[in-house]
């Protein structure tokens, strides 16, 4: 049997027992609520202000004034190109880098290491290369992660349907591209988060390493960027990726993507070899 | 063991010679191929256990090819050597038992076996194969591991017809193959239960199940008895018993009396050491040694002693039991029963009960610390 296979059907594994278990319906219900954060924030912000700050600006005004803002953060051509996505999408996108860690952390903290706790792996390690193991639990966690995602934006979407503040064309154009750039970006978490977990007997402890680790290289990653002389070591994180995926260049989107799955691999592969060389 | 001289009873009669004993039906051809000079076990001449002598046991030679085979395996956690320089083989369509006190490496061994635990030094084979070699061993080694708990969130029929897929069998032929073993463990009625409502008892038998999966060739049970109820122990036992012959099962066991009546050959570990292995009958001396337990009476040893084919003879006043051990080139063990009872019965001594070598948990109890 190839390790595909092998992969494949522990994949296919890890996406029913996710969404059979209660962690996994739970997550899907703070995935859905988690939707509709961007709404709210938008809500709260024109009651706040008691008006839509943008009341009475034409969509080219707001659009202008958006590329002004997001021209602090991106370049000049970037933030041309992201003004044109819908707003709350984009908040959605941002929301969704800063959490996704945390959320593929929750998801699959006990990959591995629960496994081996209870030493269930012993079942399925007779039968299939541990690589190919440490593998499908990754693209189950990932696929797990992408479909959550999809819940989420998809609530987005309609609510920003429903409520009329941007085009159709824009939402049909927007949302699926954000959607994929989350689902990439996710996939370098799933990686991690597999290799945190195969270093780990007790899923707690990591859990609790996840948080750290995640937390301290986000931080790493803001450091290397504000300085000039590291800027260029930022982009060994996948935090600094954002800056590809965002372009206006469609090579350098592909390219963003393919550095966020590519990470995701190089971490699943060094998972796979710590479980190959550890006593389970 | 207080094994003391009797002396014969003043008013016993005289002893009869050998040549008195009765007439023999012939000679048979001794059991197995070894003689016991060239026996495995820690044996001295006088047919008493030898002192303990920790170290690599030699194996005794087997007609059968090598199913599993172990070459000076150590196994080390930190500065603890949990296995020391074990050597033996499995033969091909046994059943073999791995005995010894809590401990003794029987686990560390048996994770070796199934490819859990990697040796700090030695060679392990399967099949000739090396354990951790998944794709060539796909489908040919099952194992009931002991410790591992089942997924407790998935259910029973879904997760072993993942695992029959991972053996390599394609979805119609994994739930054919999962309804067959359900049904040979009686679980069949189990298949939607999560595997975390199962009883102790109904998730051993999962367990077991998944191992028999596909009719492997090699089956491997760490403790497949273990906290069961002794009807539930008892069908795991027939369900082991009924795949005798079909595969080499290697049993790890603190059951004695289990292995005994099931196994064909064992290893016998303690602190990490082999101190004995060969066949159940080579391990309890059942092919060269007899115990008589005597009720209050005449005992005579000497008389005993004299007996054609008889080496040793040995009294212990406490248990009242006679041991004696024979030349089993001469005669094996229901000749030397025939013989021996045709003196005691000519002593009139009362004859209480009668055994082939020593049983298993007391050959272990000498063996082990």
């Amino acid at each position: 049997m190839s390790p595909f296979r092998e992969a494949s059907l522990t994949a296919l594994r890890e996406i029913r027992r996710n969404l059979g278990s209660t962690k996994g319906i739970a997550m899907f219900v703070l995935f859905v609520l988690g939707g509709s954060v961007p709404s709210l924030l938008e809500l709260a912000a024109v009651k706040l202000l008691g008006r839509d700050p943008t009341q009475g600006m034409s969509p080219d005004d707001q659009r202008m004034l958006l590329e002004q803002g997001l021209a602090r953060v991106y370049p000049e051509e970037t933030a041309k190109h992201l003004s044109y996505c819908p707003p709350i999408l984009f908040l959605l996108f941002q929301l969704t880098l800063f959490f996704a860690p945390f959320f593929v952390l929750l998801i699959g903290f006990d990959q591995i290491a629960g496994d081996i706790q209870h030493r269930a792996i012993r079942y399925i390690a007779g039968r299939s290369r541990r690589e190919s193991i440490v593998v499908g639990k990754a693209l189950g966690v990932w696929a797990v992660i992408s479909v959550m995602l999809l819940v989420l934006h998809i609530t987005v979407w309609i609510v920003v349907a429903a409520t009329g503040t941007t085009t159709a064309a824009a939402l049909l154009s927007w949302g699926p591209r954000i959607w994929l750039f989350s689902v990439a970006a996710c996939a370098s978490f799933a990686g991690l988060t597999g290799l945190i977990s195969s270093f780990f007997r007790t899923p707690i402890v990591a859990l609790l390493v996840g948080v750290v680790v995640f937390v301290a290289l986000w931080i790493i990653a803001k450091i290397f960027g504000w300085i000039e002389a590291t800027k260029v070591a930022a982009w060994a994180l996948p935090f600094k990726y954002e800056d590809l995926v965002v372009s206006h260049q469609p090579l350098r989107v592909l390219g963003g993507i393919g550095a966020y799955i590519g990470w995701g691999a190089v971490m699943t592969a060094a998972a796979s070899l710590v479980v190959k060389r550890r006593d389970i | 063991m207080e094994t003391e001289k009797a002396v014969p009873d003043a008013t016993e009669p005289a002893a009869p010679s050998a040549a008195d004993a009765p007439p023999s039906e012939g000679t048979p051809a001794a059991e197995g191929s070894t003689s016991p000079s060239e026996s495995a076990l820690p044996f001295s001449a006088t047919g008493q256990p030898a002192p303990k002598k920790k170290g690599k046991a030699k194996l005794k030679a087997s007609d059968k090819p090598a199913a599993i085979d172990l070459k000076g395996v150590v196994k080390q956690f930190g500065n603890v050597t949990a296995v020391n320089d074990v050597t033996f083989e499995v033969p091909d369509g046994s059943v073999f038992g791995l005995i010894g006190p809590n401990g003794a490496g029987k686990t560390t061994t048996f994770s070796m076996l199934a490819g859990y635990l990697a040796p700090t030094s030695g060679e392990i084979y399967v099949l000739d194969r090396l354990p951790t070699a998944v794709d060539e061993l796909r489908g040919q080694v099952g194992v009931l591991p002991q410790d591992a708990l089942l997924p407790g969130q998935e259910k029973v029929g879904p997760f072993l017809v993942y695992l029959a897929e991972l053996q390599g069998m394609s979805p119609g032929e994994a739930k054919t193959a999962v309804e067959s073993v359900l049904t040979e463990v009686e679980g069949l009625p189990w298949w939607n239960m999560r595997c975390g409502q199962l009883s102790h008892g109904m998730a051993k038998r999962v367990g077991l199940a998944q191992a028999l999966l596909g009719n492997p060739r090699v089956v491997l049970l760490d403790e497949p008895t273990a906290g069961l109820d002794p009807r539930v122990a008892y069908g795991v036992r027939q369900i082991v018993r009924s795949r005798k012959g079909r595969s080499t099962l290697v049993i790890s066991s603190h059951n004695l009396q289990e292995l005994e009546e099931i196994c064909d050959y064992a290893a016998i570990l303690d602190r990490g050491v082999l101190v004995a292995h060969g066949t159940m009958s080579e391990l309890t001396a059942s092919s060269h040694e007899i115990r008589i337990e005597l009720a209050a009476g005449p005992v005579p040893l000497d008389a005993v002693r004299t007996v054609q084919g008889v080496t040793t003879a040995g009294w212990d006043k406490a248990s009242r039991e006679l041991s004696v051990t024979f030349d089993r080139q001469q005669a094996d063990a229901e000749e030397m029963i025939r013989r021996v009872i045709y003196v005691l019965y000519q002593y009139n001594a009362r004859v209480s009960g009668i055994a082939k070598g020593r049983g298993l948990e007391q050959r272990v109890m000498e063996l082990t610390e």
